[in-house]
């Protein structure tokens, strides 16, 4: 092919032209891929605002709530239906004081503002209260909730993170009821491993999940079967609190699980060194000897 | 250490955010972990973080755990306690290659350095000073109302965040 100069030159100013268009193409979309982050991140820290600022305003009623409907219970004197109507509030109220509990506690895990705090308490106790919790729930689906503890209960006094425990186990209970089929089975089983590590599991003969998507459920929002036609309850939540609270004691979780026949998720929790002390430096994670401090 | 040194003492946990307005001694250990630490130099007021991995993946929760998110919650926060912007100075400490192997998915400590600086170069923030890298864990101290801050040096590697 034989181009004169000129013909050269107008084809590579065309083509100069062309690619300044695509940069500027480009820069164009980056640009909105920028505004685009931007306003993801605000509005990740509105909800956030949202959040803190909503909480006393819904925990003060649902306190009230909780509160009235036990005293309820006392004033009906024996009138049965009324006794029933009451724990049912009362009860229905627990269960969304709990998921507001989540909720915050998924705030300020994203806030960087929890931190692990150890006290000393009996795991066996623990245990039967969230059991208790979820009966009223349970029964509705003829589920049978069957706690497994070692004879001597009291090696099961562990210190550890209470609250953090409590929630873990809450979920994984929820969970484990809410994909249950009906008339089954949940197993609450807890020891302690001889490296002194707390094992908590919780197993149902549910739907189970399928191995690739074992990793998938730990995300945030994610629920196997999402639509308006789902048949299950929840957030979506759950396990992705459980996770980071997990990490954040330093704990490990474990899941097992065949699609159809059911799911064990066993939590290790490895036991706190020490007592949480006001006064004290917390020095618990200081693993290695430092030889001398220079000043920066 | 001085006498006049804040009774309020705060260890920081791996993942999360400490900046508060009363003085504090807030401390926390370091292996391939880092912590970026604002000072506020009109205000006197300083906060610290701790990320264990650079990137947020949009999985799970977005804790401070990730660089990206614990250097923009860092930053909110020292603004939500007065400081501004423009007052702000950073130090940044940890990034270790504690575990001795040179592999590049594994240089957590080194991507970790990365990420921080870069954040801190995008708020036009000024690096007032830095102890990163190399093989051994640190503690440090910081003193929120002076902005000094102590470092030990392990003699071995360690094993913390």
């Amino acid at each position: 092919m034989n181009l004169s100069d000129d013909l050269l030159l107008r084809e590579l100013t065309e083509r100069f032209a062309a690619s300044r268009k695509a940069f500027a193409d480009l820069t164009v979309v980056n640009r909105k891929l920028l505004e685009m982050n931007e306003r993801l991140q605000l509005s990740e820290a509105l909800k956030s605002n949202f959040l803190s600022n909503i909480r006393n305003e819904i925990n003060n009623p649902l306190n009230a709530i909780m509160g009235l409907a036990g005293q309820l219970v006392i004033a009906s004197d024996g009138n049965d239906g009324a006794i029933q109507l009451a724990s049912l509030i009362g009860a229905e109220a627990n269960h969304l004081d709990f998921q507001l509990r989540n909720i915050f506690i998924a705030a300020e895990l994203e806030a960087g503002a929890v931190c692990p705090h150890c006290v000393k308490f009996h795991v066996a106790a623990l245990l039967r209260d969230l059991v208790e919790t979820f009966q009223y729930r349970a029964v509705n689906k003829n589920i049978t909730i069957q706690l497994v503890l070692p004879d001597d209960e009291d090696e099961l006094i562990a210190v550890a993170d209470f609250d953090k425990i409590q929630i873990i186990v809450y979920n994984l209970l929820a969970n484990g009821i809410e994909f249950s089929h009906d008339n089954g089975l949940v197993t609450v089983t807890a020891s302690v491993a001889g490296d002194g590590n707390l094992l908590i599991s919780v197993e149902d003969q549910g739907i189970g999940i399928s191995p690739e998507d074992h990793q998938r459920i730990f995300d945030r929002f994610v629920q196997l079967e999402t639509g308006t036609t789902r048949s299950h309850l929840g957030h979506g939540l759950g396990l992705s609190i459980t996770k980071s609270l997990i990490e954040l004691i330093e704990g490990n979780i474990a899941l097992e699980s065949t699609p159809g026949k059911g799911t064990i998720v066993t939590v290790t929790i490895p036991p706190c060194s020490l007592l949480e002390d006001d006064d004290s430096f917390s020095e618990a994670g200081n693993l290695f000897l430092f030889d001398e401090m220079s000043e920066v | 250490m001085s006498q006049d040194e804040p009774v309020n003492k705060h260890f920081l946990y791996p993942g999360t955010i400490f900046a508060e307005p009363l003085p504090h001694m807030i401390s926390t250990v370091l292996g391939s972990c880092v912590a970026v630490c604002f000072w506020d130099k009109i205000l006197c007021r300083g906060g610290m973080n701790h990320m264990m991995l650079p990137l947020w993946n949009g999985e799970g929760l977005a804790t401070p755990k990730y660089g990206n998110i614990a250097m923009d919650k860092l930053l909110a926060r020292m603004l939500d306690i007065g400081c501004r912007r423009d007052q702000l100075i950073a130090k940044v400490f940890g990034g270790a290659n504690v575990s001795g192997t040179g592999l590049e998915s594994f240089m957590i400590g080194d991507r970790n350095i990365t990420l921080a600086l870069e954040m801190l170069e995008k708020f036009r923030i000024p690096v007032a000073a830095r102890d990163i890298g190399g093989r051994v864990g640190r503690k440090i101290i910081m003193n929120s109302a002076t902005g000094v801050i102590l470092v030990g040096k392990g003699r071995t590697a360690g094993s913390a965040g």
